[in-house]
This record gives C-alpha cells, structure tokens and sequence, in this order.
C-alpha cells in the first residue's frame, strides 16, 4: 500500500500515457462517423469558432479595404474593359455549347449529370503545422457524407473526411495525407496528385508514363479514376517538371488555383458518385 | 491549508488553465490561420501549456498538456491521443526545466519554452511516422522547426504580457493567501 502511494503518481502517468498510445492506434483507422463525444464537442464548438472566425474576416477585411482604397480607380477601370472582353467571349461560348449540344446528339452522347452542391463556410481550421483540415458548418442533416468532393470557383479543395450532424471536416489538398487522380488537360497524361503539407504551396504530381508530356502551365484536372472525384474538376496549373528516381519517374509541382489560406465558402458536391459514373457534368 | 480552502484554490487555479486552454483553442482554430507566415501558425495552445508547467511544475505541466491536447485531438485531429501525449510530455519537461532555471527571466522562459514546444513538434513527428503517416525527415525541417520558433517568438507575449501570465499569478496569489503567512511560491508549485 506504501508502496503504491509513494508511486501513484509515476504509475498514473506511465498509465495514462499508454491509454494516449493505444487511442491513438484505435482512432488511426478512419470511420464513417466520428465518435460520439467528438460529434458532441465539434457541435458545442463549431458555432463559438463561427463566431471567432467571422471576426478575424471582418478585421481582415476591413484592413484589406483600406490598404486597396488607393487603387481601386485603376482596378475598377481594369474591370470595366475586362468584362467588355468576357462579354465577347461569352457570345463566343453560347456559341460553342451550342455546336457542342448539337454534336453530342448527332454522336448520340446524353447530356451528363449536373453537380449538385451544398454551401458551406469555413468555421475554423486545425490548429497545428501537421495536418491541412478545415472545418465547415454544414453536416449529414445538410446531405453531407464521407468522401464527398469539396471546390470553390478556384478548383478542387479537399474531401470530406469527417462528419457529425452540423459540422464536417474537410481534409485539404495540400495535406501530407491527401492524393487525388489527375490528369494533364492537353495530354492526357495521368498521375496522382498529393499534398507536400501546409508549408508548401504547391501539390507534388507524380505522372504514371515516364514519357508523359507535361509542360510548364499546363493545366491538371481531376481524371476521375479515383472514387473520391468526378473528373475534370480544376487542380491547378504546372510550374516544374522534374525526374527523380534516376530519371524513372516523372513529377510535376503543381500551383493548386485554390487560395487555401483564403477560403472563407466552400460547395460540397453532393451526387459525386453519380458523376463519376456518368464520366462528368 | 484547510481541506475547502485547498479545494476553493484548485478550483480557481484550474479554472483559469482551462479558460485559458479554451479560448486558445477558439482562437488558434479561427483567427490564427490568418497569421500564417509561409504556412506556419504558431501554437496557442502549447504556448499555454508551456507558460503553465514553467510556472506551476512538472506535474501541472502534464496534465495540462494532458488537458489541452486532448481537447485539440477530439475537436480537430483524428487521431485521438496524438496531441495529447507530445503536450503532457512536453509540458512534464518544461515543468522540470522550469524548477532549474531562472524563469523571471523573460529570455530564459522563452528559451525554454521553445525548446519545449519543439520537444512537442518532434514528438508528433515521431508518432505519426510510427502510425505510418507521411512525415518524412525534411519535415522536421521545414515544419517542426519554424513552427516552434514562430511559437516562442510569441511565448514572451503570452507569458508576461497577457492573460495566462496574469491569470496564473493572481491563482497563485489567492492559493498562498488561503495557505497562510507562512507558505512558499514552491508550495503552489507543487
């Protein structure tokens, strides 16, 4: 008895470090759901992190507005005579779907689904240098699951890894974890395209055919051979093609078009499965 | 120290390390990703752990790290346990570190705590190459290190200027009022 008390404490510790070792393991499998007390404190916190959050956007955003006063005139100018622009190409483009739709029916192709999509907006991010996860605040009430495609308007952002009933978590692009079939618009060529962590801004894409051809500014979308996203989904553009392996395997460094830093709202696509089948909207 | 007075000052000293655990967690979850330099946010919450263990001992930095990383591991990691071991292990070293040094010394803390939170930035490392993640040897590199650098670099604010600093001495001045004339700094330390 003596004993045991004058030892407590170092059995307590060496006793609670264990149970942390054997959690760890336990929890390192991913599941379709998180654990119960998790759900109940990603809720409880989810909406105080809103909070915070929408605050820290507002402060970032003030001081943006004021350091962008000055050139505002110009960019507006800019603007101005960069819609005239894209008005012309989009008579352009009415155009070409409109040849497109008639090709597609005279090949006999059917039109492919179209996205369907939840809103979502980032609550808070993880706090640590480790993992790129941000949490949203839509959830399986909203039609949210596991392994759903996360974009913006700038290109693919992650997939969903976690779900509770209110808040998802979403794994980014850039995490050391994440990897997502990719292929080189021009050429075809495909590869995997994976995260180097939050550090890097670039992805790390490693081409399947030694002889691929990949070139600086090509754009890489998503191929859809995985069966997380539908394909040609944006991913980003080349800025470095290298050999590594004794000149075996090829990799390209990928500029992601999504700002990551940035993003204050995401879209879920939410019938990815169905567009991976159908080969794309 | 009468049983309720010790319970009345646990209560308060306790009180502040998990309000100062919370509001580091909302905090460094929604406003410190804006403070990102070259993709490295600081660590609010060892920041916290390391403040507390260097002045409170071994045994409050452990379960403090204990506290707060289990708290990060259930809100935002997936793997539960993970933040939790590196900060009670970091936290235990700086509570040991903390009864060696001169911690009144602004530098010296500093220093100290940033070698505990690199400590802690290594000890993730390690577990995540144990649980088969990718965290190759550069990571040590171009994410342990800054990370912690950037931590320490705001350990000083945290430490002396704000709150947890503050908050802890006025816990400790209660605890010592209750224990009486004669206690020590080293008996709240304990």
């Amino acid at each position: 008895m003596n004993y045991f008390s004058r030892y407590r404490k170092f059995v307590a510790a060496v006793v609670t470090l264990v149970v942390l070792v054997a959690l760890m393991g336990v929890t390192a499998r991913e599941r379709e759901r998180v654990m119960l007390l998790k759900q109940a404190l990603i809720e409880a916190v989810a909406p105080v992190q809103g909070w915070f959050s929408a605050l820290a956007s507002g402060i970032r955003g003030g001081i943006a507005d004021l350091q962008a006063i000055g050139r505002l005139r110009d960019e507006n100018l800019e603007l101005r005579a960069k819609l005239e622009a894209y008005d012309a190409l989009l008579n352009r483009l009415r155009e070409t779907e409109t040849e497109n739709e008639r090709l597609r029916t005279l090949v006999g192709f059917t039109r492919s689904v179209e996205y369907e999509w939840v809103a979502a907006r980032v609550v808070a991010r993880n706090p640590d240098n480790w993992f790129s996860r941000l949490t949203i605040n839509r959830g399986s009430l909203h039609g949210i699951a596991k392994d759903m495609p996360v974009v913006t308007h700038q290109g693919v952002v992650g997939r969903v890894v976690e779900v509770s009933a209110n808040v998802s978590v979403v794994q980014l692009l850039t995490d050391r974890g994440s990897g997502v079939g990719a292929l080189v618009q021009l050429s075809r060529d495909a590869g995997i395209a994976s995260g180097q962590g939050a550090q890097s801004p670039f992805l790390s894409m490693m081409l399947f055919a030694r002889d691929a051809v990949v070139n600086e500014g090509d754009v890489i979308v998503t191929s859809g051979l995985g069966e997380i996203y539908p394909p040609g989904l944006y991913i980003g553009r080349v800025v470095e093609v290298r050999r590594e392996h004794y000149g075996l395997i090829k990799y390209a460094l990928v500029r992601p078009g999504v700002e990551f830093g940035r993003l204050e709202e995401v879209l879920v696509i939410t019938n990815s499965a169905a567009l991976r089948e159908g080969g794309g909207p | 120290m009468t049983q309720p007075d010790w319970f009345a000052s646990l209560r308060s000293r306790h009180w502040v390390l998990g309000l100062s655990v919370l509001g580091a967690l909302l905090l460094q979850g929604a406003a410190f990703p804006h403070l990102t330099v070259f993709g490295t946010k600081p660590d609010l919450m060892m920041i916290v752990v390391a403040c507390w263990a260097l002045l409170y001992g071994p045994q409050e930095g452990f379960l403090a790290g204990l506290g707060a990383g289990l708290l990060q591991d259930v809100v935002f990691g997936q793997y539960v346990g993970l933040f939790a071991l590196a900060k009670c292990l970091a936290g235990f070293g700086l509570g040991v570190a903390g009864g060696k040094i001169f911690r009144e010394s602004v530098w010296v803390s500093t220093g100290a705590a940033g070698v505990g939170i690199l400590v802690h930035e290594v000890i993730v490392w390690a577990c995540l190459r144990g649980l088969g993640l990718p965290a190759p040897g550069l990571a040590l590199v171009t994410t342990a290190l800054p990370g912690a650098l950037y931590s320490m670099i705001l350990t000083p604010l945290v430490f002396r200027r704000f709150l947890v600093y503050r908050l802890a001495e006025w816990a400790r001045e209660k605890e010592m009022s209750a224990a009486g004339p004669g206690s020590s700094p080293g008996a709240a330390r304990r």
